[in-house]
């Protein structure tokens, strides 16, 4: 059967690879509050994609993926080094990168555009994503990338809970809590320049965002946690990318094709909505009884 | 270059101040209430309804555009809110979850409406600063740019309402404990600043692109805060970077032949780099002299402290003359050491006896006493009231001697009331010279 070598295919086991990683990865990243450190990395990787393409002249996706990784691994760095050495607040320090690193991108997109050697094509597709586009080789550095994800994770899954939960602690204990904090944010930082070229920069956040959000709702156990936010970024991949493969038709409307990526946010988001109305612990109709605190600054 | 710019660059530049000016009056307050994402948030989140007003009109029209633009970042910024405070997201989380899906749906609205819908995504990213000239309304028989009339109302709109409501937001941000008590609604407020965060964004982005809403913001903001303490300080600094990066990144981006928008935001992460290192208040070079001073105090102490030790000896019976080789074997061979020994020459505390010997003079033997009583008078007071062991006195007194004024000194020794340390030695007495300099 040709199933197996269709493109369609690829691009499902594609997704799903992915959705899960990122479930995982970025369910500790919530839970560690730097949930919007993806959405920064995200970001400042664009740079990172422009000089490498500057500087080797092709759009091999391992090079540009590589030059992603080592300047969104430097917006992380920058981020922690204006939290520690300047009074400027987490929040503000995230916006200060994100914004000042994009701009920069687009800077170098925009000169790659009108530089007679550059080849525009491609580059744009890893802003808002292309996932239709994902070949055979993309789908191996996906596995490659996902597989390294869940075993470091395996393999360091108490550290993970100590540096979530009480790094000061953690860090009395004697654990390595700065390089255990470097590590994941590598983690982060793989898992989302893996997945730029299938959903883009604005909405990979989403992925590293909603699973541990949607967990969360259902569980207070951590373990549980990271193994539903892995699941639920598998499943709402998978169904993502069927959808927008294979358009349903609506009112006997033949459906436009629609982008993978998007369709996967919104399958998330999807996802979290029911959850956050049927979720055993926080859901709003399953848990109503739950007292509500009520604070001046909310 | 300079020579070349002609009124539309002119214009350009004008229009991305106010944009620039108008996003940071709230941008302040966003920043200190640590909800600098928010403008990240809504310049992303208002993509839908810019779609579906585009879908349902048909038409670019300008104002059905805008009005659905800021019904979805409002809608967007109040949806982020509850969720936290139902507690079904942390407050980051909330953001992050809200924006991205109300991008993915503007994206697929467009991809839905694609036949019908002429719109370029990029032009949402990125704005359209090099053509704010090229769209020209008439007022009093003048061509004037249409983004111009709209972000100067902007601009003045936003600085009427800070002016108005300036004590509110202050209070609430800084104490809004307090704010409550005295009867000003922190929610309303809240609610308020979130609404003007999104009509600027909506307001600014379409001339400059969300990319640019975003740096804003924050950038000239944060930059001040590390500038400034007072907040109207604050507000006028970023206002003046605002000034500064519309011109650099025009002029920047007109030189590369790039985005001004991204320019523009480079420009103003460079201002940001900038206060962090020079600040004279909160930058990193004054940390860092402020350190080392504070380190070369220690180690002068120390200095005076080990000759005044010699000297104390030497008195009872003749002891080998310390030389400056001692002092840098005592304390390490390091520019610490040499600029210690150089700051009690300047002082007048310290004096070269001969053969390269060092002494103590008259002043510095007052300061040397002053030292060494503070030194023992904690050993003796923490051998009285904590009961430790002989050995374990000299490392914690060695710390505090520095900090333990006269005034403290003298009731300690009222507390332990004798005259020898737990060693034995003399605690030296008040010497009614002249009052310690030490601490500074």
């Amino acid at each position: 059967m040709d199933l197996i070598s269709s493109n369609t295919f690829t691009v499902v086991v594609g997704t799903s690879l992915l959705g899960l990683a990122c479930g995982v990865v970025g369910t500790f990243a919530v839970l560690r509050k730097r949930a919007l450190v993806g959405d920064a990395l995200a970001h400042a990787s664009l740079p990172g994609i422009c000089i490498a393409f500057l500087i080797f002249h092709q759009k091999n996706f391992l090079l540009l993926i590589l030059g992603a990784l080592l300047i969104g691994l430097l917006s992380v760095f920058c981020i922690n080094a204006i939290r520690q050495f300047t009074r400027t607040k987490e929040d503000a320090a995230i916006a200060i990168v994100l914004s000042s690193f994009f701009g920069l991108g687009v800077v170098l997109s925009r000169i790659i555009q009108s530089n007679p050697i550059g080849n525009k094509a491609g580059l744009d597709d890893f802003i808002f994503g292309k996932a239709a586009s994902m070949i055979r080789q993309d789908l191996y550095v996906i596995c490659v990338t996902s597989l390294v994800s869940l075993a470091t994770v395996a393999a360091l899954v108490k550290e993970f809970k100590i540096l979530c939960f009480d790094a000061n602690y953690g860090w009395s204990l004697g654990f390595p809590i700065l390089r255990l904090d470097y590590l994941l944010m590598s983690l982060v930082a793989l898992c989302t320049v893996v997945g730029l070229p299938a959903v883009g920069v604005v909405l990979v956040s989403a992925l590293l965002i909603f699973p541990g959000v949607t967990a969360r709702l259902w569980t207070d156990s951590f373990e549980w946690t990271i193994f539903l936010g892995g699941i639920i970024g598998m499943f709402a991949a998978l169904l993502g990318s069927l959808l927008s493969a294979f358009p349903i038709s609506f009112l006997s409307v033949e459906p436009p094709p629609l982008p993978t990526g998007p369709v996967i946010v919104l399958c998330c988001a999807a996802f979290y909505v029911f959850s956050s109305l049927f979720g055993a612990k926080r859901g709003i109709i399953t848990s109503s009884t739950t007292k509500k605190v009520e604070h001046p600054h909310a | 270059m300079l020579s070349s710019i002609s009124s539309e660059d002119l214009w350009i530049i004008y229009c991305c101040t106010c944009a620039t000016i108008a996003c940071a009056l709230p941008g302040v307050f966003l920043m200190l209430r640590r909800m600098s994402m928010l403008g990240d948030a809504v310049s992303h989140a208002v993509l839908p309804g810019i779609a579906a007003s585009f879908l349902i009109t048909g038409s670019r029209a300008i104002l059905p555009m805008l009005s659905g633009a800021l019904i979805a970042g409002i809608f967007a910024s109040f949806l982020a809110t509850y969720l936290t405070r139902r507690k079904l997201a942390t407050p980051d989380a909330a953001l992050g979850i809200v924006f991205t899906s109300f991008f993915a749906l503007g994206v697929v609205i467009i991809s839905w409406g694609a036949k019908h819908v002429d719109l370029d995504l990029g032009c949402v990213l990125y704005g359209l600063a090099e053509f704010i000239p090229l769209d020209t309304v008439g007022i009093f028989n003048y061509n004037i740019p249409r983004a111009a009339v709209i972000l100067t109302s902007v601009l003045i709109i936003n600085t009427l309402l800070v002016i108005l409501f300036y004590k509110e937001l202050i209070l609430t941000s800084f104490d809004p404990v307090l704010a409550h008590c005295t009867g000003i609604p922190n929610r309303k407020i809240q609610y308020g600043l979130m609404a003007v965060t999104a009509a600027t964004a909506v307001a600014t982005f379409e001339s400059v692109g969300s990319v640019l809403v975003v740096a804003m913001f924050v950038i000239p903001p944060a930059s001040a805060y590390l500038l400034a303490d007072r907040v109207t300080s604050i507000i006028l600094i970023a206002g003046l970077l605002g000034i500064g990066c519309a011109t650099g990144g025009y002029l920047g981006a007109l030189h590369y032949n790039s985005s001004v928008a991204g320019m523009m935001s480079v420009i103003a992460g460079c201002f940001f780099v900038i206060a962090a290192v020079f600040s004279p208040r909160h930058g990193l070079i004054r940390k860092i002299i402020h350190r080392s001073r504070l380190k070369v105090r220690i180690v002068r102490d120390d200095l005076l402290g080990m000759v005044f030790r010699w000297h104390e000896i030497n008195s009872q019976q003749p002891k080998a003359p310390l030389k400056i080789r001692d002092a840098f074997r005592a304390f390490g061979t390091s520019p610490l050491t040499a600029l210690a020994l150089l700051d009690l020459r300047r002082r007048g505390f310290l004096k070269r006896g001969h053969e390269g010997s060092i002494l103590l003079t008259e002043l510095g033997m007052v300061e040397g006493r002053a030292l060494i009583r503070s030194h023992r008078l904690w050993e003796t007071y923490l051998a009285k009231h904590l009961g430790l062991p002989l050995d374990h006195l000299h490392e914690p007194s060695e710390r505090i001697e520095h900090y333990i004024g006269r005034a403290l000194a003298r009731e300690i020794e009222h507390d332990v009331g004798i005259t020898n340390d737990p060693h034995g030695r003399d605690i030296p007495s008040d010497g009614s010279h002249k009052p310690s300099r030490l601490p500074e």
